[in-house]
């Protein structure tokens, strides 16, 4: 297997898993976006680069799965707070179920390969 | 509002502007109050990483930052923009960009009219190269060839500008007669020790504005870092470096103009 293809794979796969992780990350507590990457590194380093953290969670935003106040802050700019939205706790909810499904489905592939 | 309670250095502070500026640019595409948003979320972020670590932010810090964070090509491939590289050109990109070389052509064949068309010809180079999203190499200036050409005349004429009035001056034998009427006369016009003194005043002159060159640099940071961006490629500028490369080739070339003047003893 070429390392290029390897990446790609990677790149793809935590892709789809870091919005898993946020949504829930959220769903245990209200966080701005600093606070959202902290939890998202200290979680195993599904994140490689903490700038396209914003862009996934503005996609949420758009589609709903989270929303976000504006809070001042004393220590510089306004900071933008997350949460999850009713409509993104039902989603995850499934998301969930359904990456329990993917993640036992890859286990049996696997069978008692260790490789 | 946003960078008051952020205490970083100058250099720092330029890095981080520049950027959020490159960030700008690379969102061009999305509505501006989305872009807004999210450099307001990077200046949030910037904010709270400065309370994590509590100290006054260094040029490197920022560097560091930035590498976290990620590239502007690769924040704007995660809001699904595509890579520049893969964008068609733009036509008022690659209009500016041929009529800055035609104006370039024109200049060299119609000496009277070069130095105009040669500043036009920059300033459509400069805005073609500040709109395009096209190149991002370090090395993009050199896809602007009329940009290169007037950046030099520009550092000749700022060098060595104190030789043109003297030159020709002398060369008409009147400098000496000017400076010293009285040992003028002594000295042969077309002689080696006239021109050996001529020179020697062209560089003494040279040498000093050297010095005043440094210092004025020294005060117009800013300016000079606006001006050199397209071949600093947004880098901070070693405004530091340059001043002290000038002041003492400024000090080495008029001592050195000084000796061979007194050597030469036109009085």
């Amino acid at each position: 297997m070429s390392a290029s293809f390897l990446n790609n794979w990677e790149t793809q796969v935590r892709k789809g898993l870091v919005e898993l992780c946020i949504l829930n990350i959220l769903s245990r507590q209200e966080l701005y976006g600093y606070d959202i990457v902290r939890a998202l590194i200290e979680s195993g380093g599904i994140v490689t680069s903490e700038g396209t953290i914003y862009p996934l969670l503005s996609r949420l935003r758009r589609e709903g799965l989270i929303e976000a106040t504006l809070i001042e802050s004393d220590r510089g700019p306004a900071r933008k707070y997350y949460r999850l939205s009713p409509r993104g706790r039902s989603t995850l909810k499934q998301m969930n179920h359904l990456w329990g499904d993917i993640a036992a489905s890859v286990g049996e592939s696997r069978g008692g390969n260790s490789e | 509002m946003t960078r008051a309670t952020i205490t970083m250095n100058r250099q720092a502070e330029l890095r981080w502007s520049t950027y959020l500026e490159e960030i700008r640019l690379a969102l061009q595409p999305l509505p501006q109050q989305e872009i807004e948003d999210i450099v307001e979320e990077l200046e949030s972020h910037l904010c709270s990483d400065v309370d994590t670590q509590g100290s006054r932010l260094s040029e490197q810090d920022i560097a560091a930052l930035i590498a976290r964070l990620g590239s502007p090509r690769h924040m704007a491939e995660a809001y699904g923009i595509q890579a520049p590289s893969e964008q068609p050109i733009a036509a008022l990109d690659l209009a500016l960009l041929f009529a800055s070389l035609l104006l370039l052509l024109v200049s060299l064949l119609i000496p009277g009219v070069g130095p105009l068309l040669l500043i036009a010809g920059a300033v459509l180079a400069r805005t073609a190269m500040q709109k395009s999203t096209v190149m991002s190499s370090p090395y993009r200036y050199l896809g602007y060839p009329v940009l290169v050409v007037a950046y030099m005349v520009l550092a000749v004429i700022c060098l060595l500008w104190p030789l043109m009035p003297v030159l020709p001056v002398a060369a008409t034998g009147g400098l000496l007669s000017t400076l010293y009427p009285e040992s003028a006369t002594s000295m042969a016009k077309d002689s080696g020790q006239y021109w050996n003194t001529v020179w020697s005043v062209a560089a003494i002159v040279t040498g000093l504005w050297w010095l005043l060159s440094s210092v004025l640099i020294s005060s117009r940071d800013k300016f000079l870092q606006r001006l050199l961006q397209p071949f600093t490629n947004r880098d901070a500028l070693p405004v530091a470096t340059l001043c002290l490369v000038l002041r003492w080739a400024g000090a080495v070339l008029a001592a050195t103009a000084l000796a061979v003047f007194i050597i030469n003893k036109p009085f």
